[in-house]
């Protein structure tokens, strides 16, 4: 059981650091390239350079743990359902603690 | 919070600094809804133009294109179209004259008078929140993005939220109820998803505010009968098997398995992260791809303030996430979801949330320091993405290319020129002046013409065996377009 558990938990996660590492040469590439011949020069390096893309496909991909249509399709709507009113719950009894530790599951997902 | 009652702005006087800061904001909503607004995005896509044509078809004979005066109803290709955008569009050419400007101003017009209406909602909980509230609708990427387009959705959100604006001065000067119930009708004769959302949020109000309304017998038996002369007039345009083609073929009936699921999964996927902070709407036309419908940096903002509204008012609470439910409905209905231009109504509760998230932060005088470069740095993130990659990435999905292509053909003296593509049927309407344009069968081949002297205007993407007259680039310099003597 622990073993399906596990295999279920990592099947559906495809956003992790090393995805972001990979896609980010091409990342920059693609948005400097678009920018054309024309384009300042300082203002193409200040949009669109690695730390930008790192850090916005960082806070995506760790985001896209909890969003709704994930936790929905991963849990089903009941499994939704508790999740939300789990973080109510633990937010009006200020249980920060618990609240942190949920939160830290996307932040370990990334690192699979 | 100064606000006693939800958004609550009927006694509200609102002192002259704010109308200054007011329209200031105004103004800025104005400038970024009609900068290159004729330009940017490239070209009209098919709607704009569908809607061009129409109208400058009313204006030279009181006809809409298929020969019908004055239709409620407009017979466009695959749908019929909501008569008011196309109204308005004919106003503005005989103002502007037939260009692609004329299609876009009512959309620009009215997403800045949909600004000052967010101020009108929430200047009742004080004049901070509400300008906030203007200035993250002013630059928010969703409303932008449908206010610089021919999109009837973007008059019909404006029209909504005059509503519910007219609604709450009507709590006190009882005369404005009908000019709230003329917006709210109008709006749903602007866009299908105001047909679902117009009525079911109307209803919540009523019940709401019902005790508040105090309305003299006399005065109701005035306003259900100007109310029931308006609907009987409109009805036949309501239950018309014509205005519901569009959501028929695209219901979320054609979608196949167990309806629930697939009306709960839509219903779920306006929530989805990606679609409100990174993505957005997969339609290259509804967003910039790169970014979501909101900020990233909304995304706290409206946890905060959530829990900060739910704190201080379980009402305002309901009211905004009942406005977000509602407001999901159109595109849960659909078979497409996430859809940005359907759940546009959606803008406002989102926006509202963010504010009293930001009114939290900025009582701590560290966060401002941290809150405002961040909003600066992702607007200007918006706009060069806007004013720089939409032209060079996106414009084939705007129809970038055909304008020119079409103009050059029309005038040369070439006596006849072929057309494959039947989308591209109303940009001769709009663009040509002359009737030598052909539309070639889908089931005829492009390779078989027989026409000698005569031209073809094909994507480049279908090779040919003729002579390459011309090739026509697209805004990013890359050829969309070739243009080939027979």
């Amino acid at each position: 059981m622990g073993t399906r558990f596990t295999e279920f938990m990592i099947s559906d996660v495809t956003c992790t650091i090393a995805w972001i590492s990979q896609d980010l040469p091409h990342q920059v590439w693609e948005a400097q390239a678009a920018d054309g011949m024309g384009a300042y020069t300082w203002l193409t390096r200040f949009l669109h350079n690695k730390i930008m893309f790192w850090g916005s496909n960082l806070a995506r991909c760790y985001v896209s743990y909890l969003s709704p249509d994930y936790i929905a399709k991963k849990f089903t709507l009941v499994g939704l359902a508790v999740f939300l009113v789990t973080i109510w719950w633990l937010v009006s009894r200020k249980k920060y603690k618990w609240l942190a530790l949920i939160f830290l599951i996307p932040a370990i997902l990334l690192f699979l | 919070m100064a606000g006693a009652h939800i958004f609550d702005s009927s006694n509200t006087i609102i002192p002259m600094k704010s109308w200054t800061l007011l329209a200031i904001i105004g103004l800025l909503a104005f400038v970024l809804r009609v900068y290159q607004l004729g330009s940017i995005p490239p070209g009209l896509y098919s709607d704009e133009v569908s809607i061009a044509v129409n109208a400058k078809s009313i204006l030279l004979t009181g006809k809409d294109e298929w020969g019908k005066p004055f239709p409620v109803l407009f017979r466009a290709y695959g749908e019929y179209k909501l008569p008011v955008y196309i109204y308005l569009t004919a106003v503005l050419e005989k103002l502007l004259g037939y260009t692609d400007l004329a299609v876009r101003v009512p959309s620009a017009a009215a997403g800045t008078l949909a600004v000052i209406a967010a101020y009108m909602l929430i200047v009742g909980w004080g004049k901070k929140p509400a300008l906030l509230t203007a200035l993250f609708m002013t630059i928010s990427p969703w409303h932008l993005q449908f206010s610089r387009g021919g999109f009837e959705s973007s008059v019909a959100f404006s029209l909504t939220l005059w509503a519910a604006v007219f609604f709450l001065k009507g709590l006190v000067r009882h005369r404005y109820l009908a000019v709230a119930f003329v917006c709210a009708v109008t709006a749903t004769q602007t866009y299908l998803s105001a047909r679902v959302f117009v009525p079911l949020m109307a209803v919540m109000i009523v019940v709401i505010f019902w005790p508040k309304l105090r309305l003299s017998k006399k005065e109701l038996f005035s306003l259900a009968v100007f109310m029931f002369v308006i609907i009987a007039a409109l009805f036949s345009t309501y239950i018309s098997f014509e205005s519901s083609i569009r959501f028929q073929s695209q219901s979320v009936l054609t979608m196949g398995g167990n309806l629930l699921n697939n009306l709960t999964e839509n219903l779920i996927k306006n929530f989805s992260f990606d679609f409100l902070f990174f993505h957005g709407d997969p339609n290259p036309r509804h967003g910039l791809l790169v970014m979501g419908e909101l900020y990233y940096w909304q995304l706290p903002l409206i946890v905060i303030g959530g829990g900060y509204v739910f704190k201080k008012s379980k009402e305002l609470f309901a009211l905004l996430i009942a406005w977000l439910a509602i407001g999901s409905l159109p595109v849960a209905l659909s078979s497409v979801s996430p859809h940005a231009l359907r759940g546009l109504l959606m803008v406002f509760p989102w926006q509202a949330f963010s504010t009293f998230g930001a009114i939290c932060l900025l009582k701590m005088k560290t966060t401002k320091w941290i809150v405002a470069p961040m909003v600066a740095l992702f607007l200007i993130f918006y706009l060069h993405s806007y004013y720089v990659h939409i032209p060079s990435e996106l414009g084939k999905a705007w129809g970038d290319g055909i304008k020119q292509a079409v103009i050059f053909a029309d005038s040369s003296p070439v006596p006849r020129v072929y057309v494959q593509e039947k989308i591209l049927w109303p940009y001769f309407h709009w663009y040509a002046n002359n009737e030598k344009f052909i539309y070639v069968e889908g089931s005829r081949s492009l390779t078989d013409l027989k026409d000698p002297g005569a031209w073809l205007i094909a994507p480049v993407e279908i090779a040919l065996p003729y002579k390459t007259i011309r090739d026509v680039s697209y805004v990013s310099g890359d050829v969309g377009w070739k243009i080939y003597e027979l």
